[in-house]
């Protein structure tokens, strides 16, 4: 009988190896978009495992770092893709 | 003994792991930059809220509706943000593609914003 601790822990481990395509991608994408996409991706998922060892060790301040990564990934994702578009940042 | 909030957890983190697992799948297999996207703005929506409600529903197992839990609500609120940001940045990274001039794969069939790319 797998108790619920051990499904999270079994949970942070899919996460960790999910995050070896991103970085498959992150360095031999073809194209940049494909680059910029991997990294929101490995930062969605770095959130999740930043939640999940948070629960899991009971501390709270881990998880305003996760809150913390999350708003940093969006802010760049968005900053990298209109820098793309118009040339510019603002 | 069933526990409803030990099997409504459950099954939030089976699902969240199982779309967090299929966008990363795709991510490396798909043959497109914006069928990639397809794939991945599927981990922000389902993957990590599934992921983070079940972290959620297991605190109010534990330690019960009233008074809320600070992890709790945390986990809720990291959640939602991703829930809300994913599909935007997703957006933004697609357009910025066809606006740099990526080219869609050769088994792509209709382009609709044909004449809109600019030069």
């Amino acid at each position: 009988m797998i108790s619920l601790a051990d499904a999270d822990f079994l949970a942070l481990i899919v996460m960790v190896l999910a995050t070896a395509p991103c970085i498959y991608r992150v360095l031999y994408g073809p194209t940049l978009p494909d680059r910029i996409a991997a990294e929101d991706a490995m930062g969605n998922a770095l959130v999740v495992i930043f939640g999940l060892y948070a629960y899991r060790e009971s501390s709270i301040f881990l998880m305003d770092v996760a809150m913390l990564l999350a708003i940093i990934s969006f802010v760049g994702t968005v900053v990298v893709a209109k820098y793309l578009d118009k040339g510019e940042v603002l | 003994m069933v526990n409803v909030f030990e099997i409504l957890s459950i099954a939030c983190l089976v699902i969240g792991v199982i779309f967090l697992s299929l966008g990363m799948i795709g991510l490396l297999r798909l043959p497109d930059v914006y069928n990639r996207l397809h794939a991945t703005t599927k981990i922000g929506t389902l993957g990590a809220f599934g992921v983070l409600l079940s972290i959620m529903i297991q605190e109010i197992g534990n330690s019960g509706l009233l008074p809320p839990s600070p992890m709790g609500i945390k986990a809720l609120t990291v959640g939602l943000f991703i829930l809300l940001t994913s599909p935007i940045s997703g957006h933004m990274i697609a357009r910025a593609a066809y606006k740099m001039g990526v080219d869609l794969c050769e088994d792509s069939i209709l382009d609709e914003y044909k004449g809109e790319r600019k030069d």
